[in-house]
């Protein structure tokens, strides 16, 4: 494997390229045993994910600004949409667009704090942590306001260990050294695809029932 | 307990992960999942199996027959859904016609809260209906027409809006528990218990209800007002699971969750069949589904009557057995599901009302018909007596003997002078058999017209002594 690696890096491809995906699965079977036994649903296993990724190329503070602003602007959006009569799809354009817009005030945000970082991140980044949006005002519209927002903030609690994950710099360099480690994360994630117990989530949710026999 | 204890009682809930992967994958197969998601071919499969659901009036698939749609084919009140609409979403129910048409002369219809529906205003939530804005992958959809269904008495003062019904799981054939879904203010109407609905467990065996849970915290009143959830005897319960099993049997599905409503007319009907059937139904009965599924899984139940037997006995309190165990007679309610047979094995089973006040068991007109004992009602006629009398008209018929006249017909074995609050009447009394819970016997009955009453049978002293009566059932 040294050798494949090797022959990547000789030829320009960055050591990030390389990590991330080999990290994926670590990270995919994270998000599979906070489903499985844990019991935190977030937006299926795509969305967290990539807004991981998103978040550590951002940096956790920024990232986790323009996670919320756009949250906040995509509802104020849908709000001030909700007497027009109009279609689904066009209306997800005008939210996803003037959420979009709006990152230009944390650009300017960005400036005024000094953070090189945020601002010349690639834009690619911001407009992933927006993919959310489109999950967050589907679920507004299909479970209710309230389900949405839990569902964003398990999304947010579970990129925010992920990148905790993803900034460790040993593991990073455990999987890079030794890339069989991932046989044993699908392992794993096999177990996990047949665990049949309760999730934690659900000795909370039926503890009644646990403390009335 | 300690927690070592709770821990392994904990292992007899069904969770997610155990639904999914243990109940709903090995036994749920997607060819049949499908159709329960699809409400107009369900439907279809139902009536073709003669399970009551409310009658389909009219489908639409296309722009094309939404805009040759004859308007003045709906009915006076009716429902409009989506086929593949789920937690009711996109459903309109009409209460009734408005009696002035719109200017431009279209039919108008009257919603929830009295909001008014014209012929375009259909015309235009059909058309949304087609684009799929209610269907559980927003694809193109259908719209149908179906019979609304009427709210039966006993429940009227329970939902804000909307209908109670009641979700029966059934498992290999199996009712393995149940539960009461009430819409609520905060529901809008909508008995499904995410929306804010309240979920009332029930007993298996007595159908009669036990905790309620709204947004899973557990109530003792409906909000707002000082109504008991706990202790209500659902109507029709024998029939309830018996529609349960056929229902499942139809659906083909291992494990399925059976919606089924009270109308006021037509009693049971189902509403809708669920493959992914929710997990608060526990909390409601405080009861674990995993260890009842346990239970039942790989018993090979023939008959819908052993179906039924068994889920009394394996998921049903213990108290009324009890009792019936020390004193040898059956605990019945003051209201109670009865089988009547007729006189040429007619069957008809309805609602009696247990009244220890009246002496004499007395029955309707209308179903003593339907008994097969017309002729007795036309041998009536002949002696033209008046529905109310007074008196001194009673001792004049018993003074010239009429009641031996009255008895020649051989269906009559007796006459009964009954005093009520208009007067006195003068009957007949015929001999019939029926079923009360377990019990088959003969009892005298006295005919009447019951029509303008709530049940069409009361049951009196002379046909309660074999049973226990509590009030509170």
């Amino acid at each position: 494997m040294d050798i494949f690696f090797d022959y990547l890096i000789r030829n320009d491809v960055p050591r990030e390229t390389i990590d991330i995906l080999l990290m994926f699965p670590i990270m995919a079977g994270f998000i599979v045993a906070a489903r499985q036994i844990v019991g935190v649903k977030a937006f299926g296993i795509y969305t967290p994910l990539i807004i991981t990724f998103a978040l550590t190329e951002i940096g956790f503070k920024y990232g986790v600004s323009i996670f919320i602003v756009s949250l906040l602007v995509a509802s104020i959006v849908r709000f001030l949409l909700r007497k027009i009569r109009i279609l689904y799809l066009p209306k997800m354009a005008l939210i996803l667009s003037i959420t979009a817009l709006s990152m230009f005030f944390s650009l300017i945000w960005g400036i005024f704090s000094d953070s090189t970082m945020f601002v010349q991140a690639s834009i690619y980044q911001i407009l992933i942590i927006i993919t959310l949006v489109e999950k967050f005002i589907n679920a507004q519209m299909e479970k209710g306001y309230r389900t949405a927002v839990i569902l964003s903030l398990e999304t947010l609690i579970l990129a925010s260990f992920g990148n905790l994950i993803m900034t460790t710099t040993r593991l990073r360099d455990l999987v890079f050294y030794n890339p069989w480690v991932i046989l044993i994360v699908f392992a794993g994630i096999i177990f996990l695809g047949r665990y049949e117990g309760l999730r934690l989530s659900e000795y909370i949710r039926f503890r009644k029932i646990i403390s009335n026999q | 307990m300690n927690w070592l204890e709770a821990f392994v009682f904990s292992q007899k809930i069904l969770g997610m992960n155990a639904r999914n992967l243990s109940y709903i994958k090995p036994y749920n197969y997607r060819k049949w999942v499908k159709l329960v998601d699809n409400k107009i071919k369900f439907k279809k499969a139902l009536q073709q199996n003669n399970i009551p659901t409310p009658k389909l009036l009219a489908s639409i698939r296309s722009y094309e027959k939404l805009n040759d749609f004859d308007y003045n084919k709906l009915p006076k009140s009716f429902v409009l859904k989506p086929t593949s609409g789920f937690g009711g979403e996109g459903i309109v129910v009409i209460f009734g016609e408005h009696k002035k048409r719109t200017a431009d002369g279209e039919r108008q219809w009257v919603k929830t809260k009295g909001v008014k529906l014209s012929e375009t205003m259909i015309h235009n939530h059909i058309s949304n209906i087609l684009d799929g804005t209610y269907s559980r992958t927003n694809s193109p959809d259908v719209a149908f027409f179906e019979e609304r269904i009427k709210i039966n008495k006993s429940f009227k003062h329970l939902a804000y809006k909307g209908i109670p019904d009641i979700r029966v799981i059934v498992f290999n054939r199996i009712p393995v528990m149940a539960m009461m879904r009430i819409p609520t203010k905060e529901s809008d109407g909508k008995a499904n218990l995410h929306l804010g609905g309240i979920g009332v467990g029930i007993d298996m065996a007595t159908g009669v209800t036990t905790n309620a849970i709204m947004r899973e915290k557990f109530i003792d009143t409906i909000p707002g007002t000082k109504i008991n959830l706990a202790g209500i005897r659902i109507p029709y319960w024998n029939t309830i699971l018996d529609i349960a099993i056929r229902t499942a049997d139809v659906t083909n599905l291992g494990l399925t969750g059976v919606d089924i409503a009270i109308d006021r007319d037509a009693g049971p009907v189902v509403l809708e069949a669920n493959a992914r059937p929710g997990l608060a139904i526990q909390i409601a009965n405080l009861a674990p589904l995993k260890e009842r599924l346990q239970k039942v899984k790989g018993l090979k139940v023939k008959t819908i009557k052993r179906a039924i037997r068994l889920a009394k006995d394996l998921f049903g309190g213990e108290i009324e057995e009890e009792i019936e165990e020390i004193t040898g007679r059956q605990v019945i309610g003051l209201i109670e599901e009865i089988t009547l047979f007729g006189k040429d094995s007619q069957k008809q089973t309805i609602l009696a009302k247990v009244d220890t006040g009246a002496g004499k068991t007395s029955i309707d007109e209308n179903l003593a018909i339907e008994l097969g004992y017309a002729g007795v009602l036309e041998h009536m006629k002949k002696f033209k007596i008046k529905p109310v009398l007074t008196l001194d008209e009673i001792n004049e018929l018993s003074k010239n003997k009429v009641w031996q006249k009255i008895e020649e017909h051989p269906d009559i074995v007796g006459v009964s002078k009954v005093k009520s609050s208009h007067g006195y009447s003068y009957r007949p009394i015929i001999y019939i058999k029926l079923k009360v819970r377990d019990d088959i016997f003969g009892t005298k009955a006295n005919i009447i017209t019951r029509q303008d009453l709530e049940y069409q049978m009361i049951l009196g002293e002379n046909s309660l002594k074999r049973f226990i009566i509590d009030p509170r059932k």
